[in-house]
């Protein structure tokens, strides 16, 4: 059996599911829809087949409870994996994530046991996900210290974070994209783990760098390939982890390149890009051009396709954004404006 | 005298023991709070003590215990350390958060306390989540869980009520109905002729409403329900009518506030039903009674509450450079 193999995002996430169940029957997957023949995009399908409804278990629509239960479960010894189908279902569990989860160790000094619930928040985008099924909550629980936050990009780090927020005390959510669950890359078998805290330099480059995260790290690599066309040299920064923020990775970045522009899922104001540029501010680093944040546009996420088209930001707009922060004319080729929808015909 | 019958005046001892604890401590609390020293928004209980009591007086080592805001009685009458109290009210180290949770936010493991919320119905799911937890981890135990009558305006009461309704979880829910959710009475709160019974029973609990100030009552239902639900019955869900005497929040009375959302024929109603009162009745019924056993346990208590609050005066603040420790465990 070959040490590495190509799966995709969703097979990678269905892997370490598997790999955590036959090595921790303490584990449970708990949530609405996880033991249904699409199994959250499949990623919880083969682990309720093998295992069974005591360990994967659907529940009624209870984002909140739900959320609660699987912290008390935690507190006499299960390990939860919570899952919300949308980010946007996230938003009834506030409350115990934000006053519950963040701050029960903090809060009781460590006396009370930790919480080491895994939540998975799932991101919607394309197909008419519209207003309320697409939205991208890393900054609201980036902001409340407590949480680890963390949105693997490419299908090695969703395997090895989430085996690693499986050895974890901390509770963890983990913000995972849809549009990711086809991406394919190299995911080494069996158990490993990948860090849970630090930015990763994807690609290096000289002249400019783009932090991203999510998804929009797949977009800014395939604009930093276009841009390379141009001769120029893009760093292209992985975030993988809201909170904590590595932030020493993206000024040592910064510092080499002296140009920055940040790629969110979310929107800007209040968001990731907002963070990361007053990072550079506060350090009062000389930048070559104005700093640039690119997200989504400025109002809810329409349905209607032509707006939806334009809603994201894409390596389009990227190209763009580089382009223009290198004083270099252009005309983007209407070859890289690529369509979300592409394949997928699935819109729950 | 056989001997269950002196089991039986043994049992009421303690519950008179454990409630006098309770008032005590509360009302050191009382007493104390004008000094400043305990920086805590406080929600005392007196009055409310039989419930408290006479549920945990059924409590084994191995079930756990949930409360609210309102939580020193469960505390106190799940075990838990009373000196550790006292500190975390002084925001001391040595407190049972470490001084860092304050009055709403107390905790001790060793006794099956397993926390308490400031956010009314919220750890009602973590209540059920431990018994979800027991259950599917083949461990033993229930899950006990203190709440208000506000608590049940908040969905998530019946989201966790219904899953573990559905999944026949070893949970006790119990009630302190005190007609109040801070100055808000049922008017404006509970549509006429609904009970909080009725809706629980509709989504499958077992259901008992009784009367919350008389100990020995709460105390044999108490065993009767745990028995049940030891032997895998419906979880339960009991509605203990009782009341506050003090303010929501602090160490006042309403009317030294020149409040005036309950009436005084109200308030004399309830304090008349004095848990403590009411068990002191019955004690004359005890064939070894004597007015010297009741002294012996007031004076035990008196210098339990004593020492707790000379251990939370002499204990050290939090180092300033502890602050920002344990934000995550590693």
């Amino acid at each position: 059996m070959k040490d590495i193999n190509i799966i995709n995002y969703a097979s990678a996430i269905s892997d370490a599911i598997e790999i955590g169940l036959s090595t921790n029957s303490n584990i449970r997957v708990i949530g609405i829809g996880v033991n249904y023949s699409a199994g959250i995009f499949g990623t919880t399908r083969k682990a309720f087949l093998t295992y069974g409804e005591q360990f994967v278990v659907d529940t009624p629509a209870m984002e909140n409870a739900l959320t609660g239960i699987a912290a008390g479960a935690a507190l006499v010894g299960v390990r939860p994996i919570v899952t919300h189908a949308r980010n946007d279902f996230a938003f009834l569990a506030l409350d115990q994530l934000i006053n519950v989860y963040s701050k029960w160790q903090y809060m009781f000094d460590g006396k009370a046991g930790s919480l080491p619930v895994i939540t998975r928040l799932l991101v919607g985008r394309g197909w008419g996900q519209g207003a309320t099924h697409s939205q991208s909550i890393q900054s609201i629980l980036g902001h409340f210290p407590g949480l680890r936050v963390v949105m693997p990009a490419n299908p090695s780090d969703a395997k090895g974070m989430l085996l690693n927020a499986l050895l974890s005390k901390d509770p963890i959510v983990i913000i995972e994209h849809r549009n990711l669950y086809s991406l394919e890359g190299e995911v080494q078998n069996g158990h490993y783990t990948t860090p849970l805290e630090g930015a990763s330099v994807v690609i290096e480059g000289t002249d400019l760098t783009i932090v991203a995260v999510s998804i929009c790290v797949v977009e800014a690599l395939e604009a930093a390939k276009e841009i390379l066309k141009f001769g120029i040299n893009v760093e292209v920064v992985d975030l993988r982890s809201i909170q904590p923020l590595d932030s020493e990775t993206v000024l040592s970045s910064v510092t080499k390149t002296k140009r920055l522009i940040v790629i969110d899922t979310s929107w800007v104001q209040y968001g990731i890009s907002a963070e990361i540029l007053a990072l550079v501010a506060e350090r009062g680093m000389p930048l070559l051009s104005p700093p640039k944040r690119l997200g989504k546009a400025p109002h809810p996420a329409p349905v209607s396709k032509v707006l939806e088209d334009v809603f994201y930001p894409t390596s389009r707009t990227i190209i763009e954004s580089v382009l223009a922060m290198m004083s270099i004319e252009y005309r983007v080729e209407t070859t890289i404006a690529k369509d979300q929808e592409t394949g997928i015909f699935n819109p729950y | 005298v056989n001997s269950s019958e002196s089991n039986h005046w043994e049992k009421y001892f303690g519950l008179y023991q454990k409630m006098l604890e309770m008032r005590r401590f509360e009302e050191g609390v009382a007493d104390r709070y004008s000094e400043g020293k305990m920086r805590t928004p406080t929600h005392l209980g007196i009055g409310q003590e039989a419930v408290a009591a006479g549920v945990l007086s059924a409590k084994d080592e191995h079930d756990v215990v949930f409360s609210h805001h309102r939580c020193h009685n469960h505390y106190l009458g799940s075990g838990g350390d009373m000196n550790a109290l006292a500190a975390e009210l002084y925001g001391k180290s040595t407190g049972c958060s470490g001084g860092r949770g304050g009055s709403v936010h107390l905790v001790d493991r060793n006794a099956g306390f397993l926390g308490s919320s400031a956010i009314l119905g919220e750890s009602i799911a973590l209540a059920v989540g431990a018994a979800y937890g027991k259950r599917t981890l083949g461990k033993q135990g229930i899950s006990i869980v203190f709440f208000g009558d506000g608590a049940l305006e908040e969905g998530v009461a019946w989201e966790s009520m219904n899953f573990a309704a559905i999944h026949n979880l070893p949970v006790f829910f119990v009630c302190e109905n005190n007609l109040y959710s801070t100055e808000s009475d049922f008017s404006s709160r509970r549509a006429a002729n609904t009970s909080y019974c009725a809706r629980a029973a509709s989504l499958g609990l077992e259901t008992l409403s009784l009367d919350g100030n008389d100990s020995i009552s709460v105390s044999k239902k108490a065993d009767e329900i745990f028995r049940e639900i030891r032997i895998g019955s419906r979880p339960y869900f009991m509605e203990a009518l009782t009341y506050r005497w003090k303010e929501h929040v602090g160490p006042f009375y309403d009317h030294e506030m020149n409040r005036n959302y309950r009436s005084k024929e109200e308030f004399d109603y309830w304090t008349k039903k004095c848990p403590l009162e009411g068990l002191k009745k019955i004690f004359s019924a005890d064939p070894d009674f004597t007015d010297k056993k009741l002294q012996l346990i007031d004076n035990l208590v008196a210098k339990k509450v004593f020492d707790a609050f000379e251990f939370a005066e002499n204990s050290p603040y939090p180092l300033l450079s502890s602050g920002a420790h344990r934000v995550y465990s590693e």
